[in-house]
């Protein structure tokens, strides 16, 4: 057996139904993994063993009796500390909402209990899924466990560390401009953004309600779909969420190979609107060759520039929320991080008709990717321009951050997952992004568990100890 | 500082941002900036009713595959 804290959930949930895994002792396991590391890492904003281990023993007396098991019966997960937890404060990573304590927990809470998941704690994130990493806070920014003196990405921090080093099989994130793909490829780790509406975000700290999406983050494609299958579905407390929207088995479709799939490549992205790294670039063009080897038909596409999906993403993004932190930012702004604190300030100086113009050029290049659609069954494209930078270096963050092409699909509301590729010279993970069609989150698998069988990452494991 | 930084800073305050503007007026000063060039990359919008023209809402981009 492998090393239990890198088992997938597949593999353990196999196990755990056939009666050789007890989910006390993978629990116990993770349990001591999250001791060994966490203080390196700071992925954990609040670690809750005893409550794993309570959930264990139910999730263990639930197998015993055969009652209505699924694949997350027994497998821990964690939860982006935005997300509601009956019993835990929410703090958003912030200082703002140290007491903030739920009345009620998220449908995704309730979604990944009532599926027999066990929840080991609350993960951290940048301050309100916008400013970080911060060293400002009433917590540390959580660390890339590829190299803890870099980011692992952001705003979904402690969820891609603690999936990437192997504490967790699985945690769910929240993705605004980006923020579960970001730590998915900072951390070679898989990161779906479903379609809008296809996940409920009613107990989730909002940052921007048009934009916002909760997705699942995992160490293979076949364990996203796994958890995406547990999480998704209509909420009549989300009134964002398709009501007719048809719930597939995510796994059902991952074998069937990329053979005559039509894939647009959007190659200027990354090559002539903003220039990715040298290892980026060819890390994301030599994926696009091993789909052609694979059978896919894979053409260059070309869409409007980067930059107008980008400023669209970003102004929106900075209206929406400044009217969310509002009371807060006039009352307390000093009790934000300063990266926050800048970072929703320019909401104060976007116009009534900015905001309109960015919504109707929202609609129109909505409309252009929807038509690449008719031509192409997948769309890919960079997903970060380089790898993650240092953590203590914040101008070089400032810098690099920007430089992604995800927000592209926050705009449009399509889904878009983020896959690994393999390491770059400087140790770090190297990735690239394939959208689909609006609820078609099932081809996107497919192409994605295609790929990850020809190139498995699964198998490169961080040294951390 | 300039008469135009003295208007908007007490267009600020007189909007509830006093706090705000009393500890962190550069780093007002830089967002206004960023808001500025961000306005500007947007691309050129005409106003025609052939156009899209309507806001974005959730529902209205599940139009073609729903119904």
């Amino acid at each position: 057996m492998n090393d239990l804290h890198w088992l997938t959930i597949k593999e353990a949930s196999e196990e755990i139904h056939s009666g050789t895994l007890s989910p006390v002792e993978y629990t116990q396991a993770l349990i001591s993994r999250t001791e060994q590391l966490d203080p390196k890492l700071n992925a954990y904003i609040k670690f809750t063993p005893e409550r794993a281990l309570a959930d264990a023993k139910r999730a263990e007396e639930a197998i015993l009796k055969n009652k209505s098991l699924t694949t997350m019966t027994g497998i821990p997960f964690g939860l982006k500390d935005i997300i509601d937890v009956v019993g835990f404060e929410t703090t958003a990573h912030s200082k703002i909402l140290i007491d903030n304590m739920p009345k009620s927990n998220a449908y995704v809470t309730d979604k990944l209990d009532s599926s027999g998941g066990i929840l080991m704690g609350k993960l951290a994130l940048h301050e309100f899924a916008i400013g970080g990493p911060a060293f400002d806070l009433p917590f540390p920014p959580a660390r890339n466990p590829w190299n803890i003196n870099h980011h692992p990405g952001g705003s979904s921090s402690g969820s891609g560390s603690a999936v990437g080093s192997g504490m967790l099989p699985a945690a769910l994130g929240t993705d605004t401009g980006g923020s579960v793909r970001n730590p998915a490829t900072s951390c070679g780790i898989i990161g779906m953004k479903a379609t809008y509406g296809r996940v409920s975000k009613a107990g989730v700290v909002p940052l921007s309600f048009s934009l916002d999406h909760v997705g699942p983050m995992t160490r293979t494609v076949e364990d996203n779909a796994i958890l995406l299958n547990a999480i998704a579905g209509y909420d009549k407390n989300d009134p964002s969420t398709e009501k007719n929207q048809i719930l597939p088995d995510f796994t059902e479709f991952l074998h069937k190979g990329v053979k005559g799939l039509r894939i647009g490549l959007i190659r200027h992205f990354y090559t002539t609107d903003l220039k990715a790294d040298v290892e980026m670039c060819k890390a994301i063009d030599d994926a696009a060759d091993t789909f052609r080897k694979l059978g896919a038909i894979v053409e260059e596409i070309h869409v409007s520039p980067l930059s107008h999906f980008s400023s669209c993403n970003s102004i929106i993004m900075y209206c929406e929320a400044l009217s969310i932190h509002d009371q807060w930012y006039k009352t307390r702004p000093e009790d934000y991080s300063k990266a926050t604190r800048t970072r929703l300030m320019p909401g104060l100086f976007i116009k009534g008709e900015d905001y309109v113009n960015a919504q109707r050029t929202r609609t129109k290049l909505t409309q252009e990717i929807n038509n690449q659609f008719k031509n192409f069954d997948l769309i890919m494209t960079a997903s970060s321009m380089e790898t993650a930078c240092r953590i203590d270096e914040p101008e070089t963050v400032a810098r690099t951050y920007p430089r992604q092409a995800r927000t592209v699909f926050n705009i449009t509301g399509h889904p878009a997952c983020a896959i690994p590729t393999g390491l770059a010279t400087n140790g770090l993970p190297l990735g690239f992004q394939i959208a689909g069609p609006y609820f078609d989150e099932s081809t996107i698998y497919q192409a994605a568990w295609a790929y990850e069988k020809e190139n498995p990452f699964n198998n490169k494991q961080t040294d951390i100890k | 500082m300039s008469s135009e930084s003295e208007i908007f800073f007490n267009q600020l305050k007189e909007s509830g941002y006093e706090i705000l503007v009393d500890k962190f007026s550069q780093e007002i000063t830089s967002a206004k900036q960023t808001a500025e060039s961000l306005t500007k990359t947007m691309p050129d919008s005409h106003h025609m009713y052939d156009e899209p023209s309507n806001v974005f809402t959730p529902n209205k981009i599940n139009i073609d595959n729903n119904e």
